[in-house]
């Protein structure tokens, strides 16, 4: 256990950087998660740590010391990669215990070890299995345990979930987060998935393109997007997001002149462009709802129903609601507004504070 | 129409079945062809018209070439060069492929180039050079000098192969058996290896094979019965007034069996070896 700090950290391939100066403080008994879309940074981020990649710039600090030329093997980290990387010629037990059989720890001892991890993690009876003749979640779960049975300081997880099936996916995402709650090690995990990520993280780092986008607990990266990148990438179905002026104080005005009340004043010039945020479950079905469409396509998902919409000025919204409401497609629909799942964004889409936030 | 097509299949199915008899027809022949004559007698195999059937059937060649001959002794020179020649060319090709696959070395294909372009040289072209070298260094007739030269014949072939066989192999794994705590070697040893086992097992039988096999080099280098391969052995048993066909036949059954034995006990890991690779598991 112990916690890891990101200094100014950045990576380049010559005279191509990646990494663009990142920091980032995760505390003990963390459970991290690195999100973005693919290509971001977020997996070299993670090597870096691990000591799979070098570190161009600034300090990779694990528990106090700093681990830029230190050995992954020295770094006390252990490590599940997305397609598990198992020893395909050993059996469960030899593969959880290679790296305690190259430490030369006594075999009682390893054993004890190992048959600890297997009984955590439910693989006691496949200890004699080899990986081939183990299911995808089994695998996984043996890619973990070779990862517990060291005990060490930090977890890295780079997108272990990718290679499963859905239920199998949601079924694991439950085991890590248990996991997590009874070894209280620091996880920083990899993924592109946000569901994962808000699911699994006591914090989160939106990772795009080399830059830390923001960094906060999943409810507050929901709630206080900081910007428009955060605001579409995090949620599911994504933010609607509608191009809007400022016309007076407290209203902004979409192209087809339909008017949005804000919540406050905001100070950014008559007729300034600014972008309006509403997330799908903000938007509700009313008669006198100042908004103005029609239905495109409705997806019933069962308690839920999402409904595509062409507002008047052209602009697609999803709007999400509890149940299943009866509208069909093509149907003329007004929409309002609830005012807590609003957001402003000014020009460089940075996100306008509400009153009283901070 | 039904049957059209049913008749056109079966045509298509003999068809294959012909084609598949002729081709193991053309390859087996002159072996069989050669067992057979190594259990003929003198008396048949000089007669005007052959006779493919070993009837009446004799040991005599086999008992000429090992208690006359002493064929045991080339065998046992052979068996130590390409035993040898084997060991060392997937001890040092394995070392050298892992080293091009998969640490940081510069230029490693213009390394793997150059050494695909020394295998290239006419073999007849570097006897003389090597002739002298050997002489000068004394080390003319001797295994050694037998070892030394089939292994820079075999390393390249092996280096290729293994290098492939190694690039298939999922980078995780080594970054995970690093993570571990394994340095190059023991990964090399404890897990790249394992896992290209069948990789291991045909590059070394075609070592063994080509080493089994060669005679230019072997007529060059050794003198005497005491270091002579194989088959250098039976190129001795022509003499100036007599070609001694039965024995001829008889040493080259001998000598191709353990070859045969070979490929059929490791032929799991070598069709494995051969098609690896070959598509996305």
């Amino acid at each position: 256990m112990a916690p890891v700090s990101l200094r100014s950290v950045t990576k380049a391939y010559g005279a191509f950087e990646v990494i663009h100066g990142i920091d980032l403080e995760i505390e003990d008994g963390a459970f991290v998660v690195l999100v973005g879309p693919s290509g971001c940074g977020k997996s070299t981020l993670l090597r870096m740590i691990a000591g799979l990649e070098t570190i161009s710039g600034g300090e990779v600090v694990i528990d106090g010391d700093v681990m830029n030329d230190v050995p992954p093997k020295h770094r006390d980290i252990a490590m599940v990669f997305q397609n598990y990387a198992l020893y395909p010629h050993m059996t469960v037990a030899q593969n959880m215990g290679f790296s305690l059989r190259l430490a030369k720890m006594p075999q009682a001892e390893a054993a004890e070890k190992i048959r600890a991890s297997a009984s955590i993690l439910g693989l006691t009876d496949l200890l004699d299995r080899y990986p081939r003749q183990l299911s995808g979640g089994q695998r996984q779960r043996v890619a973990m345990g070779r990862a517990i049975v060291r005990n060490p300081k930090v977890f890295l997880f780079d997108e272990p979930l990718s290679n499963l099936d859905a239920a199998l996916r949601m079924q694991m995402r439950v085991e890590i987060a248990e996991l997590h709650q009874k070894l209280g090690t620091t996880m920083i995990y990899v993924t592109h998935d946000q569901v994962e990520a808000m699911t699994l993280a006591t914090k989160i780092a939106v990772v795009n393109k080399g830059t830390l986008e923001q960094v906060a607990t999943p409810v507050r990266l929901y709630e206080r997007p900081q910007n428009l990148f955060v605001a579409r990438f995090i949620g599911s179905p994504q933010m609607n997001i509608l191009p809007a002026r400022l016309a007076g104080a407290a209203e902004a005005r979409l192209a087809d002149g339909s008017a949005i009340a804000l919540r406050q004043p905001v100070t950014l010039g008559e007729g300034s462009p600014l972008s309006v945020g509403i997330r799908p479950e903000a938007l509700l079905l009313s008669a006198d709802g100042p908004l103005g469409g029609r239905v495109t396509l409705t997806e019933h998902l069962g308690g839920l129903t999402l409904i595509h919409i062409v507002l008047s000025d052209g602009t697609p919204v999803v709007l999400q609601a509890v149940g299943a409401p009866t509208v069909a497609m093509g149907d003329v629909v007004r929409l309002s507004i609830d005012p807590a799942g609003l957001h402003l964004f000014d020009p460089d889409g940075r996100r306008i504070a509400a009153p009283g936030e901070r | 129409m039904l049957s059209s097509w049913r008749a056109q299949l079966l045509i298509t199915r003999i068809a294959l079945y012909i084609a598949s008899a002729l081709i193991v027809v053309w390859s087996v022949a002159p072996f069989l062809w050669q067992v057979s004559t190594s259990f003929q007698e003198d008396r048949l195999l000089s007669s005007p018209t052959p006779s493919f059937l070993p009837w009446p059937g004799t040991l005599d060649h086999f008992y000429n070439i090992f208690v006359e001959k002493q064929f045991h002794l080339y065998i046992i020179n052979s068996a130590i060069v390409a035993g040898l020649t084997t060991l060392f060319c997937l001890a040092i090709g394995g070392g050298a492929a892992f080293a091009l696959a998969r640490l940081r070395v510069y230029y490693h294909f213009g390394i793997l180039a150059l050494i695909l372009s020394v295998s290239m040289f006419p073999q007849i072209a570097i006897v003389a050079p090597l002739y002298l070298a050997a002489s000068s260094l004394g080390l003319m007739n001797t295994y050694t000098i037998l070892v030394i030269i089939y292994l820079s014949l075999g390393l390249p072939l092996v280096i290729w192969v293994l290098f492939g066989y190694f690039q298939t192999i999922p980078r995780e794994i080594d970054e995970a058996a690093i993570i571990d705590g394994a340095g190059p070697l023991r990964l090399l040893v404890s897990v790249i290896l394992p896992m290209s086992l069948p990789g291991f097992v045909t590059t070394g039988l075609l070592a063994f094979i080509m080493a089994w096999n060669e005679f230019m080099f072997a007529l060059a280098f050794t003198s005497g019965v005491e270091r002579q391969t194989i088959p250098v052995g039976i190129a001795n048993f022509t003499n100036l007034y007599y070609v001694p066909w039965g024995d001829l036949a008889a040493a080259s059954v001998v000598v191709t069996l353990p070859l045969v034995l070979l490929v059929l006990a490791f032929q799991r890991w070598i069709i494995q070896g051969l098609t690896q690779g070959a598509v996305k598991e």
